[in-house]
């Protein structure tokens, strides 16, 4: 029997910190490649926004050690890796929506070789005009989603009898993830017509749920594992999921592992940020400082689709009172649509942020 | 990853990057990874750690783990480097090539103190200097794969008659470059001959007043000599890059390499720094300024490399000053470089040599300004006027460091700061003490 005092209120050390200085921890890109592990690459757009007119890949297909060559059309079921909106294409589908949007993938022998084949793409795409900015969405009445409006009292009035007012517009920056170890997925194809994959994810069941239906599979087929990532930050939340499903269509495709590690510059261009968010407020107050009303728009860039957009925007409108009580108060929140990248949640999501224009 | 070299008779121990060593650079050389660290254990065998990697246990200062194997290895080459416990600063330099995204860096700067506490443990050097030694007697390396072939001669003829007879081989010295052609932009490197191996490319000599830096000094060491022969280099040394890429990179790396924000350009025109180019057996001289003709071209003609960089001894009263200017203090590429050379005689400028990195297509002087501060008095409205002409004199571009205007701006208020600092006024953040 255990009489060890309970380790409560103990500076106890990380379960892998005697692995991590020692260099043993294994993340996925150290796990033993199973014999004939192809590895992949994407092809990403360099148009932001814009039709794509011809995808000439027969360059692509003839460099040394290509396998396969995947596009839309060979993904076997939905072509979506949005988990929460299906509105996110694994590889983009007639229109180009950001820039560094995958348009194909190529599984070679190496990762090198895929690398190398994936440059050769002739891609032409005819431009469109992009929304780059909050600002330019909001010209354009541009959204992911409805806007949402919470208020409780009259704002208005008590804006109006306000003894003092303030008003003013913040802008609060995006940001990359920078999860030091880049997006990764190993997919393993297993018995009658199953697939094991191992991902670099923060949710392996939403992987399993997405991957499933890129295949046209039930989800029993599908399982998926993340012993360590290294790093996440919410980068890998959703997002894994394009990497896993991309992994897993060219594993089902050529019967063999398929491995899709992103180079880094790569990984940047194709991933979503944090979103930014341009605030506006105005409040009316006292002279002891007291808060009587205060009216706040919040709209952040979300990039081409909803991905998490709805309940970030959200937790910005929860938070926005900060830890005071209003007793009038109005929040609108509009979930702008961008073309330049999609926006994806980042840690502790939005509620740190709006709490920005509360404590001012 | 830590090199192990002989340097003299005793071994000398660098972090380096491990993903921009091309594998036959590290022929005839000890490398160090972290997996070797634990047997160095007080009692090795019994799942002991290092003190470097029971302080970062103890210290909770790894999360997701991704890092630490590199920030270790960093931490370890100090530890080894250093015969007394390493100063916070020293600490601080030694990470600053390594990034972590979520533990945070004070348990890892902390770590170092800690683990000097610690009962001290070290790699055995005799054995080691005794496998170099072995490897030392074996033949010059020919690494060969499929059509590609990389030599490493070992002495400055051998490197001569090679660069003869493969003109359109690539040079290589550290590859802190020629790495990132090869991991980013997927060119091929055909031929490659390896410098790292020359014994004579990285001798330093002080002599009569000046300095001669051979080609294949590391950064660390050209550096360190050029702080020593002139103190204004201070700020650049420091800022110039991390230690892995200043133990892998060479001073003649940066220079052949020509880029138009390479950091050790503008302070060694400003010194009048002249190059020594070797061909077969033909040397010649060129003053650095001369020697870039054009966006990433130089004066090299095929089959000649550099082979030392030259500076004249220092005139009586010369002030001189090298700063860089870029968006992150650590780890990243100049906006702008600015050096100033001033030699004041009786309160008056009789000399002046300024150059600029960041300012236009290759590194370069700013005549119009020199010319205008020649004779006259050093004083306030003289450096008010040489300011004027200097935001004017170049036409800088646009990108993504900076806009044109910025970059003219900066140039300006670098005179404005060599004026202060020569005035005993601080006028550098990194000169400031902080307040308490």
């Amino acid at each position: 029997m255990n009489t060890a005092p309970p380790p409560i209120g103990a500076a106890l050390p990380h379960e892998s910190a005697h692995l991590h200085v020692t260099g043993e921890a294994a993340y996925t890109d150290d796990l033993p490649e199973p014999a004939g592990t192809l590895h992949a690459a994407p092809g990403l757009s360099a148009v932001a926004h814009g039709r794509i007119v011809s995808l000439d890949l027969s360059a692509v297909r003839a460099a040394p050690g290509v396998r396969a060559v995947i596009v839309a059309a060979d993904i076997p079921g939905h072509n979506n890796c949005g988990a929460a909106v299906p509105d996110d294409p694994i590889l983009a589908d007639g229109e180009v929506s950001f820039h560094g949007q995958p348009l194909f993938a190529v599984a070679a022998d190496t990762r090198e070789q895929a690398r190398y084949a994936a440059r050769l793409a002739k891609v032409e795409i005819e431009a469109w005009p992009a929304l780059l900015t909050v600002e330019d969405a909001l010209a354009a009445d541009s959204h992911v989603l409805p806007p949402v409006d919470i208020s409780r009292g009259d704002v208005a009035a008590a804006l109006a009898s306000a003894p003092h007012r303030l008003a003013g517009t913040l802008h609060l920056g995006g940001q990359e993830h920078f999860y030091l170890e880049g997006q990764v997925s190993l997919a393993i194809p297993q018995e009658d017509d199953s697939l094991h994959l191992v991902s670099s994810t923060q949710h392996p069941t939403e992987i399993q749920h997405v991957v499933a239906h890129a295949l046209g599979w039930r989800m029993h087929q599908v399982s998926c594992e993340c012993r360590r990532m290294g790093g996440g930050f919410g980068g890998k939340e959703s997002q894994a999921a394009q990497w896993a499903c991309i992994a897993a269509v060219l594993a089902r495709l050529t019967g063999k592992p398929v491995k899709l590690r992103l180079d880094r510059d790569d990984d940047m261009r194709a991933t979503g940020k944090r979103h930014d968010f341009r605030i506006e407020y105005e409040a009316g107050f006292d002279a002891a400082g007291r808060i009587a009303g205060l009216k706040l728009l919040l709209a952040s860039r979300c990039g081409f689709s909803a991905d998490l957009s709805g309940p970030i925007n959200d937790r910005a409108v929860f938070h926005a009172d900060n830890a005071y009580y209003l007793d009038a108060v109005a929040i609108r929140s509009l979930r702008c649509r961008t073309t330049p990248y999609p926006t994806r949640p980042s840690a502790a999501l939005a509620g740190r942020r709006a709490c920005s224009p509360s404590n001012r | 990853m830590v090199i192990g070299e002989k340097r003299g008779d005793s071994l000398q121990l660098r972090a380096v990057n491990a993903c921009l060593q091309l594998l036959p650079m590290l022929d005839g050389k000890a490398l160090f990874t972290v997996e070797d660290l634990a047997p160095l254990a007080p009692l090795p065998g019994t799942g002991s750690l290092h003190p470097l990697q029971q302080v970062l246990v103890d210290g909770h200062a790894s999360q997701c783990g991704f890092c630490t194997p590199g920030f270790v290895m960093s931490l370890f080459a100090l530890y080894e480097n250093t015969p007394a416990c390493p100063t916070r600063d020293s600490v601080m330099e030694a990470i600053s090539g390594n990034l972590c995204r979520c533990t945070g860096y004070r348990p890892i700067i902390d770590a170092m103190p800690a683990a000097w506490a610690l009962p001290r443990v070290g790699i055995g050097r005799t054995a080691v200097l005794a496998a170099l030694d072995e490897m030392a007697a074996l033949p010059t390396l020919e690494y060969r794969i499929g059509e590609q072939c990389f030599i490493a001669p070992r002495s400055l003829a051998e490197l001569a008659a090679a660069r003869q007879a493969m003109p359109e081989a690539r040079l290589v010295a550290g590859a802190t470059d020629v790495g990132l052609w090869v991991t980013k932009q997927l060119r091929p490197i055909h031929d490659m001959i390896g410098l790292g191996a020359v014994p004579e490319l990285k001798a330093i000599h002080r002599d009569a007043g000046t300095l001669a830096i051979g080609a294949g000094a590391s950064l660390t060491d050209a550096l360190a000599a050029l702080v020593d022969f002139e103190p204004g280099w201070a700020d650049i040394a420091r800022r110039f890059a991390a230690p892995p890429i200043k133990n892998a990179g060479t001073l003649g790396g940066n220079l052949a390499n020509a880029s138009p924000i390479g950091d050790s350009m503008p302070g060694l025109i400003a010194l009048d720094a002249r190059v020594l180019l070797r061909r077969g057996e033909r040397l010649r001289r060129v003053a650095l300024e001369d020697f870039y003709t054009g966006y990433q071209q130089t004066a090299l003609e095929p089959g000649e490399f550099i082979q030392a960089l030259d500076l004249p001894p220092a005139p009586a009263g010369r002030l001189f000053r090298c700063w860089k200017i870029s968006r992150r203090f650590d780890q990243d590429i100049s906006t702008v470089c600015g050096a100033f050379a001033l030699t004041l005689a009786d309160g008056h400028v009789c000399d002046a040599r300024i150059a600029f990195g960041g300012m236009a297509a290759t590194p370069r002087r700013a005549p119009i300004t020199e010319a205008l501060l020649l004779g006259q008095p050093w004083k306030a409205d003289t450096v008010g006027d040489a300011m004027a002409v200097l935001a004017e004199e170049f036409t800088p571009r646009d990108d993504l460091r900076a806009s044109a205007a910025y970059r003219r701006h900066v140039a300006a208020k670098l005179l404005q700061r060599l004026w202060l600092e020569a005035s005993g006024v601080p006028a550098s953040l990194s000169g400031l003490e902080p307040q308490a």
